[in-house]
């Protein structure tokens, strides 16, 4: 038994515990259950990294959402700009005139489904969408319908407007058009202008008008510049003894049936080239609505000023570079 | 320890491994919530033989206490048996500090500093100090801070063993990602359960005989006085049988479980029992005299052993409350009659702990585990309580913003 007290320093470094031995609860798992104790502890902890991740993303996105919402709501959210993308020729002053939205206003104050029913019925506008880009941002977006006919209407007190027609046979008062564009755009004839509302009622059956006209500018370009009216009123869409009638500037009453329009272009471009235009005569109406032939109506005058009567005689169609054949 | 905590005590014993799942409450109560037993396969004599065997046995047992518990295991309590282990006692000594004379703390923390300073040979190393009380100038005392004297002296036990052997056994639950927080010598850990407070204030010897060993500990006036490992249990009683008798092991087993009692009784002169009883090819009829026999001598000299080991310290007057008998093999029938005889003091099987409730546990196999789990937790209960209170300190410094 020690009677006196010992240095501990010198003694520690001798004596060792059992803690003294190196634990390693890392090391590599020495049996089968280890190792599936070891994945099941991992997948646990993935798990649960997962769990606070989702829920974590949960609280952020709950929280964003919420001071976007509170930021919309709040009395301080004004408009502050407006963004307007159009495919056709309508503007940010269009946009002004025709909306009673002004930046600067109260975010909370936008209807956004007013103002797609608002732009919607101008006529001009085909779709719109309209978006609040929160916290200070309008985006309206929209598609405008192309004219392909015009029309003089009165609408009281002697007034006269000019409406314009697009393919789908809507009526609308065009914005912004260059005036060039709309003064080459024939006009109708033979259409009756219902009001419906603050517009028209639509055109029906306008497919086969709007296609001819496409073609004739596409493929016929100055055909269609020579042509000023485009009359419906023998027109019942694509039924049998419907017909088309083109007032054109040098070649006088033009008719047509609303199918196959190529190609009675066609025969119509081919005696304009080789026959009619040769003729002394002037040329007062070509009649295409018999398939395979066409009728050229003569004036009783020659050109330079003679006045014989108008006669009218059926051409066999020959190909372009044959004469055409005319009878006095 | 504000949240709860999950922890195993794990016994590896020769013939079983036993594995009990505790949650430990605010750092103050222990709840078992899962228990598991299985086969234990690589330890002779309570020492590891075979790494893999025994990894595989424990892992899996570990994994069955889990299951049943449905929690995973923090970290392990793990008790240690073997004939490597071996005790001594030592004291320290230091004089009393203060000028007026007065035992503080801190010489009391001293002498225990000196009592723990002896060197070990090279390859050995500590596993338990057990404070057997305190003398202040001579005189036993329970307690001698705040007493006047001039000399503190603090007797210990302390209970060593083979580094090496004792790694593997860490090793072991290192293996399937556990730490082991406490070692506990398997001699207490069955002590702590078998004997109450006043038993061993009065002197008791306690005795846990198991497949492989049997490992003894004496209290008297409430310490531990000495513990021992006898590399002796049932498995030998299972192998004389089995060359005594010329038998298969299992059937050795069979036998000893059936019809074993450690005295002989001479009545039994003239009886014969059947080697498996179903009168199959093999089966035969055993004098049953000569397996009262074979087990009594192995008991005998089991005891014969553990009472040369401790000498004179067994006695009636030192030993008044006796021995208690623990382990699986303390089932044997009789063999409190063979302690009482070659111990000389009164003998008894443990009594089932009375704070546990699941039968399955108030069994003698059971009361290492049972003991381990207590000493575990009484061990690590301070520093669960300091975790706790730091955990509050810091809440409490954020409030105050410290």
């Amino acid at each position: 038994m020690p009677e006196e007290t010992k240095d501990p320093a010198e003694s520690r470094q001798t004596r060792r515990e059992w803690s003294d031995i190196q634990q390693d609860d890392t090391r590599r798992s020495t049996t089968e259950v280890a190792r599936r104790r070891k994945w099941s502890r991992i997948g646990r902890i993935v798990s649960l990294c997962l769990l606070a991740l989702v829920i974590c993303g949960a609280l952020i996105f709950a929280y964003v959402s919420a001071s976007r919402n509170d930021a919309a709501l709040e009395p301080s959210a004004f408009l502050e700009k407006v963004t307007f993308r159009t495919d056709g020729v309508l503007n940010d002053r269009w946009l002004a005139r025709a909306l009673d939205i002004r930046e600067g206003m109260a975010m909370n104050a936008i209807d956004i489904a007013s103002v797609r029913r608002k732009l919607e019925a101008s006529g001009q506008i085909r779709t719109a969408a309209v978006t609040l880009r929160l916290p200070r941002e309008l985006v309206i977006e929209v598609r405008e319908r192309m004219p392909i006919l015009r029309a003089q209407a009165e609408v009281g007190q002697g007034k006269v407007r000019t409406l314009l027609i697009s393919s789908d046979g809507t009526i609308f008062e065009g914005s912004d058009y260059p005036v060039n564009s709309i003064r080459a755009l024939p006009y109708v004839d033979g259409v009756v202008f219902r009001r419906r509302g603050e517009g028209y009622e639509p055109v029906q059956n306008i497919g086969p008008i709007a296609d001819m006209l496409s073609t004739t500018r596409t493929n016929w370009p100055k055909l269609y510049a020579d042509w000023q009216v485009v009359s419906l009123k023998r027109y019942r869409g694509l039924e049998q003894g419907s017909i088309v009638e083109v007032k054109s500037k040098t070649l006088g009453r033009l008719q047509f049936t609303p199918d196959n329009v190529d190609n009675q272009l066609r025969r119509l471009f081919g005696i304009i080239t080789n026959g009619a235009t040769r003729d002394p005569r002037k040329v007062v109406g070509v009649n295409l609505t018999i398939p395979g032939q066409a009728i050229v109506e003569y004036s009783a005058t020659e050109k330079s000023g003679a006045q014989p009567a108008p006669q009218a005689k059926p051409a066999t169609p020959k190909p372009a570079s044959s004469k055409p054949q005319a009878t006095r | 320890m504000g949240q709860d905590r999950i922890v195993g005590a794990i016994e590896i014993g020769t013939s079983k491994v036993t594995v009990l799942v505790a949650e430990i409450v605010g750092g103050r109560s222990l709840n078992i919530i899962g228990t598991s037993r299985a086969t234990s396969e690589g330890v002779r004599k309570g020492q590891i033989v075979s790494l893999r065997e025994v990894s595989d046995c424990t892992h899996a047992a570990i994994a069955a206490a889990e299951k049943t518990s449905g929690a995973q295991i923090d970290s392990a309590y793990l008790a240690i048996s073997g004939a490597h282990l071996q005790g001594f006692a030592d004291s320290g000594v230091t004089t009393v500090s203060s000028s007026s004379g007065v035992v503080t703390e801190g010489d009391i923390r001293r002498a225990r500093e000196n009592a723990k300073m002896r060197n070990l040979p090279q390859g050995r190393i500590y596993i338990h100090h057990e404070c057997c009380g305190f003398q202040l100038d001579g005189r036993r005392v329970a307690d001698p801070v705040g007493m006047q004297g001039e000399k503190v002296e603090t007797g210990y036990w302390h209970i060593h063993g083979d580094e090496r052997i004792t790694a593997d056994h860490l090793h072991v639950i290192n293996g399937i990602g556990l730490n082991v927080e406490c070692v506990v010598v398997s001699a207490i850990a069955s002590a702590s359960v078998a004997a109450n407070d006043d038993e061993k204030k009065n002197g008791v010897l306690v005795i846990d005989i198991g497949a492989g060993t049997a490992d003894y500990a004496l209290y008297r006036m409430g310490t531990i006085v000495r513990t021992g490992v006898v590399p002796i249990g049932g498995d030998h009683i299972t192998n004389d049988l089995a060359i005594g008798l010329r038998m298969n092991v299992r059937y050795a087993e069979s036998v000893k479980l059936r019809f074993g009692k450690a005295v002989v009784d001479p009545s039994d002169k003239s009886d014969t029992v059947m080697l498996i009883g179903d009168l199959t090819i093999g089966d035969r009829p055993i004098p049953r005299i000569a397996i009262d026999k074979i087990v009594h001598s192995r008991v005998e000299e089991l005891f014969m052993i553990v009472k040369n080991q401790l000498g004179s310290e067994v006695n009636p007057q030192n030993v008044p409350v006796g021995v208690i008998l623990t382990g699986g093999t303390a089932r044997l029938p009789h063999i409190c009659d063979v302690a009482q005889e070659v111990l000389g003091v009164p003998a008894r099987i443990a009594d089932s702990p009375t704070w546990v409730s699941d039968p399955d546990l108030r069994i003698p196999e059971c009361s290492t585990a049972l003991g381990l789990l207590s000493e575990g937790f009484a061990t690590r209960m301070g520093s669960y309580r300091e975790e706790t209170s730091k955990k509050w300190y810091n809440k409490l410094a954020g409030i105050f913003g410290k």
